[in-house]
């Protein structure tokens, strides 16, 4: 009930801010930079997983905002909108750098790659909770493709067909590349830990004992 | 030997059929083979468990604030790019569609030339033309008024020292302006009195929004203005 009402008191509150801002009230401008940045640069930091860029993109997604914002006619939720044009911005971005990994298209082979075995260490996992430093660093190596699915996905909460729509993939396409996006992450979160940051696999595992004995697939 | 080769074997098969129906069950699909095999093999529990703990801590992400030097740049670009429109005060709320004009927004210094403009126009009427007595009473009875609407405690919304040359000027000006021409007199009655409006205008808002620099510097704008004009007043001697 607080939360609804919450949400209602921003969204009035966004409305009365986009209507001065359609004015020209740099006030507003203002409070509307301060009231989504934080948003706006974490989704552009997690997508690109450089600085930099994210300070850059940052602007230009707010340039972009406060120059069409005399369009924005309240169809959808402003935030919804912004959140648009910032992952567009994104992409746009990152297919201008020309990376590969960025395009998802249909020839992807994700689920016919194996889940890779470390045996010998197969029944440790990581524990307790992964710092944000440490999670921040690991998605900031993922290859552009799978950090954007991952990021869009786990971290935003857009739906699979959403992402597909964004991405112009399939949704078969967008649910591979989150698989993998998580499982190199799972990699990169192990490599970064210490022996002692690793627990023992719940007690019982029958086969725990045997696995030494798979061969690496 | 055969039995630790049938189990081995076995549990490849339950591994790779894991490996298959793990991204479904992440997606939150029924598979509840998942759950089974995770309870009998430590490597594809740590999977499972490693996986869910990723997904919980990245959707719980806080947020990071971007440096201050990118709203100033964004600030700076949309200030180049006139998107920012001064917010109307005092007179200009009056005239809602002038105030979109930019020059309407210069209508202080504007009031000041057109002061300067009928001063000027009035140095070539005739003197005769003009009730003196009439004339110099009416300025005297507003000269009074402005002196009780603008005195100097009144004034403290600018710099002290402008206000106080102002406001002795305006005395010099009121001993002053009987050895005028009426249609000088005249002139300048008009075009102080406008000064005094908007003085008054820009003062109102400025109190009830102290912290509106622009009505501030409105202003100081129409002080430094009627300084102006009380300057070339005073100066005058076509009398």
């Amino acid at each position: 009930m607080s939360s609804e009402k919450n949400v209602t008191t921003k969204a009035a509150s966004d409305s009365q801010l986009i209507a001065r801002a359609q004015s020209g009230d740099e006030q507003a401008f203002a409070a509307l930079f301060e009231a989504h940045k934080r948003r706006v640069y974490s989704l552009c930091l997690r997508m690109t997983g450089n600085v930099a860029e994210a300070e850059d993109l940052t602007q230009e997604a707010f340039l972009q905002l406060f120059r069409k914002i005399g369009t924005f006619r309240g169809e959808s939720a402003f935030s919804t909108w912004l959140h648009r044009l910032v992952v567009n911005v994104v992409l746009m971005h990152l297919r201008k750098k020309g990376l590969q990994q960025v395009s998802l298209d249909e020839t992807d082979t994700s689920l016919e790659e194996p889940v890779k075995r470390d045996y010998g260490d197969e029944d440790r996992r990581l524990i307790g909770s992964i710092d944000r430093i440490t999670l921040a660093r690991a998605i900031g190596k993922l290859p552009p493709g799978y950090r954007a699915v991952f990021v869009l996905h786990d971290m935003e909460g857009y739906e699979h067909n959403e992402i597909a729509g964004i991405l112009n993939c399939s949704v078969g396409n967008s649910k591979s590349q989150l698989h993998k996006a998580r499982m190199k992450l799972r990699e990169a979160l192990r490599e970064s830990r210490a022996p002692g940051d690793l627990a023992e696999g719940p007690p019982g595992a029958a086969l725990a004992e045997t696995s030494s004995h798979h061969e690496e697939r | 030997m055969s039995e630790v080769n049938f189990e081995l074997n076995s549990a490849r098969a339950g591994c790779t059929q894991f490996d298959v129906d793990l991204p479904a069950y992440l997606e939150g699909e029924d598979r509840p083979g998942i759950a089974r095999h995770a309870s009998e093999c430590g490597f594809c529990a740590a999977v499972l468990g490693d996986l869910e703990l990723i997904r919980s801590q990245s959707h719980d992400f806080l947020f990071d604030d971007p440096p201050a030097r990118v709203w100033a740049n964004v600030r700076a670009t949309l200030v180049a790019e006139g998107f920012f429109r001064t917010p109307k005060v005092g007179w200009l709320k009056r005239l809602p569609s002038w105030g979109q004009i930019d020059w309407v927004r210069q209508a202080v210094p504007l009031g000041a030339t057109a002061c300067l403009a009928l001063i000027a126009a009035a140095l070539m009427v005739s003197p005769g033309s003009i009730n003196q007595n009439r004339i110099s009473q009416s300025y005297s009875e507003e000269a009074a008024v402005s002196a009780a609407g603008l005195p100097l405690n009144e004034s403290m919304d600018v710099d002290p020292s402008l206000a106080q040359s102002v406001s002795a000027m305006e005395k010099s000006y009121r001993e002053h302006e009987k050895f005028l021409d009426p249609a000088v007199q005249a002139s300048y009655r008009k075009g102080l009195q406008s000064l005094d409006d908007s003085i008054r205008q820009c003062r109102d808002s400025v109190r009830k929004e102290p912290t509106d620099t622009v009505a501030r510097e409105y202003l100081t704008s129409a002080y430094e203005q009627k300084a102006s004009v009380l300057f070339a007043a005073l100066e005058y001697d076509g009398r």
